[in-house]
């Protein structure tokens, strides 16, 4: 058995970091900027290989340690010029210790965590005023509590101290925009603190950690700056005999599986427990079974130990295809692209099989024992979000309504009879302050039917809606026959002088090829003649995921004015835009 | 355990951290004889070196390694 994490593991990570060129071979290009108050050299590797793992080319640049905060309030700086789109604080819990261990005055030792915090967050708001985006370590729980069970009481302690300070810190990152935690505390407790920290490294050469859980930081990291970017998964397609119970539904029968009942069968059940609780988290479920679809619904429909039941799972795909096609299919049928898939199989034949036909959908390695799933699945660091709102527990739902829909369109003959058979309703209007973390929740995801992929923030979003003179928001929620779609498609625009400018303009791919495109089209041109405007102008960035929006402008008659290989610009005068007719109707909203 | 077989499970380690498929680890070898045997790849190697013997090093014996040698016989000393 190879150990989860070891010195040849870090040693061979090093060594790929090491190895990379510096051709981006058509990869993103990130830039990246540690700063650090511990040494970094290995760091600045390892993050490489680790972003190079999730398809980025990393530029990294250490600034050094002891001279991070001068560059970071100096404008005219290094850290500056070197034009990072993210600024990665790592905070060693060593560093915090010399700092707590030189007060004596019991005040200031009780205080220690705010102020320490207070200079770390100063750094912070510099580099993300300037536009930066930030990650935020905190920090790795102390060995030393000076006073035993009671020190978790009082900052009177060293790890009563960091627990105030990782509190508080928390608190920071979620009250900025542009910033985003990485969770050193959880990492370095998962394994252990005595492992984690190794004084020894620490002493001879400031270390953050020992060298075998630098990849886990980095990876931490570098999954922070995908999900950033909008690779985040959304859908866990489910595999069902050994995985949701044990044994085999077709063999061994409704009486034969084991579900509940022993250990193993309590196992499967607190597996498919967790499993639903991701799904009142956003999560799509989708189960991919070899089996027969009869025999494999009676064990959710009739079993008394299921936790999940048929309404849990947004698309149901039991035959004897091969799994690699039927989770084209599943993709398909919910328009969600392959690579925010999760597959999960116990079988290393079936996850062997789809990852070699279809790449970038993630397969974590099962562990042999249903007692390991959830810490496999959790270990595995696919599970990244950047923000949470409530809307996102209805979001399977969405995704099973879109599935039956899939099936309707079948039946009616021409495409227009389909979308009059839907009943559709849009409630659209300029952006509010409740919807803005949905808003930019939106933004984060949407890659494919995305004009310029800016990728705006929240607190982008809120200027534009405190500033309805300079600029034109739309938000709009759609909703048909078979259910609501929440918020399914953002547009924000500028005033530049006699011509509105599309800044921003993308849509939930599910509500693709409804009449919303035009829906949106005809309120723009609305919102430029009321406005005594006499042209729109867009552009098309292509970002490697939106070709499916590159004809966008010229399907409306704009104008192209110019065109290279990586931006296209369109314009059309208000005077010569045709109103489409769509089959939505407005609620009055 | 012998000096020699010591000597050549570091050859391993070595060729691994050093990035040099050629060398062999001699007792009287030191750091400025190997090209990139520096502070950082230094502290990589003392780690698959406890993870290969199952050993702790103290922070002194981290400091006060002059050669390959030293490193041998702490090595010994510790498994025996």
């Amino acid at each position: 058995v190879t150990p989860r994490y070891s010195n040849q593991k870090y040693l061979q990570m090093l060594r790929a970091g090491r190895g990379l060129g510096s051709d981006s071979d058509g990869r993103p290009v990130v830039r990246v900027a540690i700063l650090a108050d511990h040494s970094t050299q290995q760091m600045t590797v390892v993050l490489k290989a680790a972003l190079m793992e999730l398809g980025f080319q990393a530029l990294v640049l250490e600034a050094d340690f002891s001279t991070a905060a001068q560059e970071v309030f100096d404008r005219q700086s290094g850290l500056y010029a070197f034009k990072p789109d993210y600024a990665f604080f790592s905070l060693a819990v060593q560093k915090f210790r010399d700092r707590f261990l030189q007060e004596v005055d019991p005040k200031r030792v009780a205080e220690l965590a705010p102020a320490y915090l207070a200079e770390t967050t100063a750094m912070v708001d510099a580099v993300s005023e300037a536009g930066v985006q930030v990650i935020l370590s905190n920090l790795a729980l102390p060995i030393e509590r000076m006073f035993g069970n009671y020190s978790a009481l009082t900052p009177h302690s060293l790890y009563g101290s960091v627990l105030a300070f990782n509190r508080l810190l928390a608190e920071a990152v979620s009250g900025r925009k542009r910033c985003q935690l990485n969770d050193v505390m959880y990492l370095s407790s998962r394994v252990g603190a005595e492992a984690f920290l190794d004084e020894r490294l620490w002493l001879s050469s400031k270390y953050l950690c020992a060298n075998q859980f630098l990849p886990e930081v980095a990876r931490s990291v570098a999954r922070l700056i995908a999900a950033g970017k909008g690779k985040v998964t959304k859908c866990l397609v489910l595999d069902l005999d050994n995985t949701l119970w044990g044994g085999v539904i077709g063999d061994d029968g409704l009486d034969g599986i084991v579900l509940g009942g022993d250990a193993a069968g309590e196992g499967y059940q607190l597996f498919q427990r967790y499993i639903k609780a991701l799904k009142h988290r956003g999560y799509v479920l989708a189960v991919c079974s070899k089996n027969n679809e009869e025999t494999a619904l009676s064990v959710f429909r009739t079993h008394p130990e299921m936790i999940l039941r048929e309404e849990d799972i947004a698309i149901f795909i039991a035959n004897w295809n091969d799994k690699a096609s039927n989770i084209e299919f599943i993709a398909r049928a919910l328009n969600l692209g392959l690579d925010s898939l999760v597959f999960i199989d116990d079988s290393p034949f079936e996850r062997d099989l789809v990852r070699t036909a279809l790449p970038s959908v993630a397969v974590p390695e099962l562990p042999e024992d249903v007692a390991d799933y959830v810490a496999c699945l959790e270990g595995s660091g696919l599970l990244e979000a950047t923000v949470y709102s409530e809307a996102d527990h209805d979001r399977n739902r969405m995704y099973r309504e879109e599935a039956r829909r899939t099936t309707e369109q079948i039946k009616y003959s021409t495409i227009d009879d389909y979308l009059k058979s839907l009943g559709m309703s849009i409630e659209c209007g300029p952006f509010t302050a409740e919807q803005l973390p949905r808003i930019a929740q939106l933004i984060q995801r949407s890659n494919q039917f995305n004009l310029r992929t800016q990728r705006l923030s929240e607190g982008d979003c809120e200027r534009y809606m405190r500033d309805p003179a300079a600029h034109v928001t739309i938000q709009a929620r759609l909703r048909d026959r078979f259910g609501d779609y929440g918020l399914i498609a953002v547009v924000c625009c500028d005033v530049v002088s006699d011509e509105l400018f599309v800044t921003e303009l993308l849509m939930s791919c599910r509500v693709l090829k409804r009449g919303v495109e035009e829906y949106l089209m005809n309120r723009i041109f609305a919102e430029c003649s009321r406005r005594g405007l006499r042209a729109v102008r867009g552009e098309y960035i292509k970002s490697g995921k939106n070709s499916m929006v590159e004809g966008f402008f010229r399907a409306f008659g704009y104008d192209l004015l110019e065109s290279d290989e990586l931006k296209q610009v369109w314009r059309l005068p208000v005077e010569r835009y045709e109103p489409r007719v769509t089959h939505i109707g407005a609620d009055p909203a | 355990m012998t000096e020699s077989d010591v000597l050549e499970r570091l050859t391993k380690i070595f060729r691994t951290v050093f990035e040099d498929d050629s060398i062999v680890a001699r007792m009287e070898m030191k750091a400025s004889d190997v090209k990139r045997w520096d502070s950082l790849s230094h502290v990589d190697m003392i780690l698959l070196v406890e993870e290969e013997f199952g050993i702790r090093m103290s922070a002194r014996e981290l400091g006060a390694l002059n050669n390959v040698g030293d490193l041998v016989r702490v090595i010994l000393a510790k498994t025996a």
